[in-house]
C-alpha cells in the first residue's frame, strides 16, 4: 500500500516533467523529445516580471515572518494566561482556517480601513500567513532545549534581554533558517490570498500561472509547471543532504 | 553598533518603507498631452489574451515605457477588483455598458482627447457612442460580436440561431462550452426564446434559467477564455464564441465556422479608459495616443481578429482577415447585432439569481 | 513570600516579553480584525450597484443564504446555496475518508521501516507539498484530459467532471494526512505489537484494537488538516471541475468578485468559519479527554 501511495504521488509529477520536453505543439499529446519550449519562456516578460514580484514579496516575508515568530516564541516564555492563549490562537489561526476565509477577511479589512491593494498590503498579508508556519520549528526547538539552562542564567542574574541575545537567539539559528525557508516557500506558492489582495503591480507568479492555466494546456505551461517542480525539489534535496551531512559530522565529532 | 540599535533601525526602516509603499502620493499629472513619458511604467489591466504581446514590446521599444499587464475575465471582475481597493491601474479596458456604469460612479478620468496628436483619428460611427458622448473618457479599442462557433465536420446540423445552438448542445455531451459571463449567457438564452435582454419579466427569466440549467450537464467547462484552443483542437465542437476568437481558431482549423445567430446577438465595443487613481497618467495618455495610430491599432486587430474604430487602419489590416465573414460581417449579419446596454440594478439582481441558481 | 501561581507568566525565561508584541499586534490586526470585519459585513447591506457595503444593519445576507425568493417571489429554503454547502461538505468528507484509507496504512508502513529508510520515505512524501498546488493540479489536467494518459488507458475523459475535482483534492491533501499520522505512528511501541501477535491476534485485530487507538491524535490532526482546507477549496474545482460545480470556495470568490455581493460572501465565509470551528473543537475535545 505504501509503495502504491508513493506511485500515486509521483506519477503526476513525472508526467509534468516528461511533458515539458514534448516536441508537439499540442500540449497533451506526446510528439517526441525536444527542449524547444524552454527557450520560449525566457522571452515571456510577463512571466519573468511575475516571478520577480513573487521573489520581492517572498524574501522580505521570510525574514519578517521568521523574526516575528521568533519574537513570539521568545517573548511568550511559558505563559499560559487566557489573554496569551487567545492571542496565540489568533496568530496560529491562518494555519487552521481555510484560506478563502482569511483572504476575503483580509480584503474586507483593508477596504474598510482604506488601505489600497499595493505591495505593502500584499506583503503584510503574506507575513501574517507565514508567521504560524515559521512559528512551528522555532517553538519546538526552544522546547527541546533543557530549560535548566535558561533558569540557571536567570538565577545568575542575567536580564531577560541578555538571555535572549546570548542564549535563545544563538540556539534558534538552525530553527530560524527552517522558519525562513518554510515562509519563503509558503509565500512563493501562495495563490488564494494573493489573488484577492493583489493590485496593479503585484501580479505574483501563481496568479500569472493560474491565468495561463485557464487558457488550457500549452507547451509553455508544461515547461513552467516542470520548473515549479524541479526548483523546489532541487532546493529540498540540497537542504536534506546538507542537514544530513551536518548531522553526520556532528555525530562524528561526538564519537 | 549594538544589536539592539541595529534591530530598531531596521525595524523603523521597514515600517517606513511599508508605509510609503501603502500610501504613496499621486504625482501631479500633466494637463493635456504630456511632452514625454514620466517614469518607465504603465499598468495595463486588460481582458485575458486580448492584446498582442509583440505590440506591447514595440510600444516599449518606441516609447521606453514598460507595460505591466494584469488580466481579468469579465467586466464585473474588473469592476470588483477596482472597487475592492486595487488603485493604481493606469489603463483598463471596459466594454460599452461598463463604461457608462463606471463613468456614473466617477471611476473614470476625463481624457482631453483633442490635445492628443492622434486624437482625431476616430471613425465617424465610433465618435459619439451612447456610453461616452464625445469620447471624453475613452478611446475605442476593438469591437466585435458574441455568437457561437462550431466544427462543421463534427456538428452537421448547421445551427443558425441561438435556439438551435441550445437545442444542439445535448447531442454533444462533454464537448460544449459557454461563457463564464452571466450577462452574455442569460441574454443568449433569452434571445433563443424570442425574448429581449434586460427583460423585467420573471416568467421569461425563469424560462431562461430552466433552459441553461437543462443544458448544463452537457457542458465540459464554463469559461470565457481558452476557447480558441478548445475549438481548434476539437475539445469542444460547439461553443459560445466571440467572432474574432473564432477567426483565430479558424486559422488553426479550417473546419471552424462562426455563426451570427439570426435571433439576434450582442454588438460590443471595448475601450481604453484611465481609471481614477491611476499612477502613471502621462504614460497612459501616451499609450492611448499610440493606440490611435492606424498602424498600431491595425496590428492589434490583425492579432486579435477584431475590427477597430480608428480611421486609416483599414489599409494595414490583413487581406485574408478582411475577407473572412468572422471579421467582416455582411450587411445582413451586421443588422442582427444589437448594441449592449446596461440593465437596471433590479434586473441585474434577477440575473444574479438566475446565474447563481445555474452555477450552483 | 509569594508563592508563584501556576498560571502566572514566567517573564523573560527566553527573552523579554516585549519581543512577542509584534506577533500579537499582527495577529490582532491582520487575523482577528479581518474575521471581525467579515462578520460585521455579513450583517450589513450591499452598496449601490453592488459595490462594497453600506452601514445599514440587515439580515438580508443570511436570508439570501438560507431562504431564497425564487424569481416568482416564492420564498422557500434556498436549495441553491444549501446544495452548494452540502456538496462541499460531502466532497470534503469523501476526500478526507479516502485520504484516511490510503494514508493510515502508508504512514504505518513507513513507521515500520528502518530509521534511515523512514527519513527517506518521509522526504519523498513531503516533496509534493513543496511543489506549487497549481503545478500539481495542472499535472492532473494533463493526465485526465482528452488524449491524456488516462484516456489512452481506456478510462472515460475525466477532466471537467466532479471526479477530476475529487482526484485533484485527494492528491493535494494526501501528504497532509500521512505526515501527522506518521508522527504518531513512529512513537508506537513495537513491543506491544509483538506481544499482541505472540498472543495470537490477527493483523486486523492488532490494527483496529491497538494501533489505531494509539495513533488517534495523528489521525485527528490529519482529519482537521485535510477536511478544513478541502471544504474551502477553490483551485481544483475551477481548473479540474470545469468551473461548473460550485463549491463554497468558488461561491465566496464569486460573491466577492463577479457578483459583487460582499454581505452574502461574508455570510458564507462566516458559515464556513463556524463549520471550521465545529471541526476544530470536536477534534480537540478528544485530546483533552485522553489527557485527563
Amino acid at each position: 500500500m505504501g509503495v502504491s501511495s508513493l506511485i500515486f504521488l509521483y506519477l503526476p509529477l513525472l508526467t509534468v516533467l516528461i511533458f515539458a520536453f514534448n516536441k508537439s505543439e499540442d500540449a497533451t499529446t506526446w510528439g517526441g523529445f525536444s527542449t524547444r519550449w524552454f527557450s520560449t519562456i525566457l522571452d515571456n516578460t510577463d512571466l519573468i516580471r511575475s516571478a520577480k514580484v513573487s521573489l520581492s514579496i517572498a524574501i522580505p516575508c521570510a525574514l519578517i515572518a521568521a523574526m516575528i515568530a521568533a519574537g513570539l516564541a521568545i517573548g511568550m516564555g511559558r505563559a499560559t494566561g487566557s489573554v496569551q492563549n487567545v492571542l496565540r490562537a489568533l496568530v496560529n489561526a491562518p494555519l487552521v482556517l481555510p484560506e478563502i476565509v482569511t483572504s476575503v477577511g483580509t480584503l474586507a479589512f483593508f477596504s474598510q480601513v482604506g488601505i489600497p491593494l499595493r505591495y505593502g498590503s500584499l506583503l503584510f498579508a503574506h507575513v501574517v500567513m507565514c508567521v504560524p508556519f515559521a512559528f512551528l520549528p522555532i517553538r519546538s526547538r526552544l522546547r527541546d532545549f533543557d530549560e535548566n539552562i535558561f533558569e540557571a542564567a536567570r538565577d545568575l542574574g542575567a536580564s531577560s534581554f541578555r538571555v535572549m541575545t546570548k542564549i535563545s537567539i544563538p540556539l534558534l539559528i538552525p530553527a530560524l533558517l527552517s522558519s525562513g525557508l518554510l515562509s519563503f516557500i509558503i509565500s512563493m506558492d501562495d495563490f488564494l490570498t494573493s489573488l484577492f489582495v493583489s493590485g496593479p503591480e503585484t501580479t505574483t507568479l501563481p496568479i500569472y500561472i493560474f491565468g495561463l492555466l485557464k487558457l488550457g494546456a500549452s507547451p509553455e505551461v508544461n515547461v513552467i509547471a516542470a520548473l515549479l517542480l524541479i526548483i523546489p525539489t532541487l532546493g529540498l534535496l540540497v537542504g536534506i543532504t546538507w542537514t544530513a551531512t551536518r548531522r553526520r559530522s556532528n555525530e562524528a565529532r561526538h564519537q | 553598533m549594538g544589536r539592539r540599535k541595529r534591530l530598531s533601525i531596521i525595524g523603523v526602516a521597514a515600517a517606513v518603507s511599508l508605509l510609503v509603499g501603502i500610501a504613496v502620493p499621486q504625482a501631479q499629472a500633466a494637463v493635456g498631452y504630456p511632452k514625454k513619458p514620466v517614469g518607465t511604467e504603465l499598468n495595463l489591466y486588460n481582458w485575458s489574451n486580448y492584446i498582442d504581446p509583440a505590440l506591447l514590446k514595440r510600444f516599449t521599444a518606441e516609447t521606453g515605457i514598460n507595460v505591466n499587464l494584469g488580466v481579468y475575465e469579465s467586466n464585473a471582475q474588473m469592476l470588483a477588483k477596482l472597487e475592492a481597493g486595487a488603485r493604481g491601474y493606469d489603463i483598463i479596458v471596459p466594454t460599452d455598458y461598463m463604461v457608462q456604469i463606471m463613468a456614473k460612479k466617477g471611476l473614470l478620468q476625463r481624457i482631453k482627447r483633442t490635445t492628443f496628436p492622434n486624437g482625431a483619428n476616430l471613425k465617424a460611427e465610433f465618435a459619439n457612442p451612447y456610453f461616452d458622448q464625445g469620447r471624453s473618457y475613452t478611446i475605442p479599442y476593438l469591437h466585435g460580436l458574441t455568437g457561437f462557433g462550431y466544427l462543421k465536420d463534427k456538428v452537421t446540423t448547421n445551427p443558425t440561431t441561438w435556439k438551435e445552438f441550445f437545442a444542439a448542445i445535448p447531442s454533444y455531451p462533454g464537448k460544449t462550452t459557454i461563457f463564464d459571463d452571466k450577462k452574455e449567457v442569460i441574454d443568449a438564452a433569452l434571445r433563443s426564446m424570442g425574448y429581449k435582454p434586460c427583460t423585467k419579466s420573471v416568467v421569461q427569466l425563469q424560462a431562461a434559467q430552466d433552459l441553461i440549467k437543462s443544458i448544463k450537464p452537457n457542458l465540459n467547462t464554463i469559461a470565457s477564455s481558452g476557447n480558441i484552443g478548445r475549438l481548434s483542437s476539437g475539445t469542444s465542437v460547439l461553443l459560445m464564441m466571440y467572432n474574432g476568437a473564432t477567426y483565430k481558431a479558424k486559422l488553426a482549423n479550417p473546419n471552424v465556422v462562426f455563426v451570427y445567430p439570426k435571433d439576434g446577438l450582442p454588438l460590443w465595443q471595448d475601450n481604453f479608459a484611465i481609471p481614477v487613481g491611476a499612477k502613471n497618467v502621462d504614460n497612459a495618455k501616451i499609450f492611448l495616443n499610440w493606440m490611435m495610430d492606424p498602424k498600431n491599432i491595425a496590428q492589434a486587430s490583425n492579432w486579435a481578429g477584431y475590427n477597430n474604430g480608428i480611421t486609416g487602419s483599414d489599409k494595414y489590416l490583413l487581406d485574408a482577415m478582411q475577407a473572412d465573414t468572422a471579421f467582416t460581417p455582411t450587411a445582413a449579419q451586421m443588422s442582427l447585432g444589437v448594441a449592449m446596454a446596461p440593465c437596471s440594478t433590479a434586473v441585474n439582481d434577477l440575473y444574479t439569481k438566475v446565474w447563481t441558481a445555474f452555477k450552483g | 513570600m509569594r508563592i508563584p501561581v501556576r498560571s502566572q507568566r514566567e517573564p523573560g525565561i527566553y527573552g523579554p516579553n516585549a519581543v512577542s508584541f509584534p506577533a500579537y499586534v499582527t495577529g490582532f490586526f491582520l487575523v482577528g480584525m479581518p474575521l471581525v470585519v467579515i462578520t460585521i459585513f455579513s450583517f450589513l447591506s450591499r452598496g449601490d450597484f453592488g459595490s462594497g457595503v453600506i452601514r445599514k444593519f440587515t439580515l438580508e445576507a443570511y436570508r439570501t443564504v438560507f431562504f431564497e425568493t425564487d424569481l416568482m417571489g416564492n420564498s422557500s429554503f434556498n436549495f441553491t446555496y444549501l446544495h452548494i454547502i452540502g456538496r462541499s461538505v460531502l466532497l470534503a468528507f469523501t476526500v478526507t475518508l479516502i485520504c484516511l484509507i490510503v494514508g493510515i496504512p502508508t504512514a504505518i508502513w513507513i513507521a515500520l521501516q528502518k530509521k534511515s529508510t523512514q527519513r527517506v520515505l518521509i522526504a519523498l512524501v513531503t516533496i509534493p507539498f513543496w511543489v506549487n498546488v497549481l503545478a500539481r493540479t495542472y499535472a492532473w489536467m494533463l493526465l485526465l484530459s482528452e488524449g491524456g494518459l488516462f484516456d489512452k488507458l481506456g478510462s472515460p475523459v475525466l477532466l471537467y467532471t466532479s471526479w477530476a475535482t475529487f482526484i485533484g483534492l485527494t492528491y493535494a491533501f494526501l501528504p497532509f494526512m500521512v505526515l501527522p499520522i506518521y508522527a504518531s505512528a513512529e512513537k508506537l511501541d513495537r513491543s506491544i505489537l509483538e506481544a499482541a501477535f505472540d498472543l495470537g491476534a490477527s493483523g486486523w485485530r492488532v490494527l483496529i484494537r491497538i494501533v489505531i487507538p494509539m495513533i488517534r491524535f495523528g489521525i485527528f490532526a490529519g482529519i482537521a488538516i485535510v477536511f478544513i482546507p478541502a471544504l474551502g477549496a477553490y483551485v481544483q474545482p475551477a481548473l479540474l471541475g470545469g468551473n461548473k460545480v460550485m463549491l463554497i470556495g468558488s461561491l465566496i470568490n464569486d460573491q466577492f468578485g463577479e457578483s459583487r455581493n460582499w454581505p452574502v460572501g461574508s455570510a458564507l465565509a462566516v458559515l464556513l468559519l463556524a463549520m471550521t470551528g465545529v471541526i476544530l473543537l470536536s477534534t480537540r475535545r478528544r485530546k483533552l479527554e485522553f489527557a485527563s
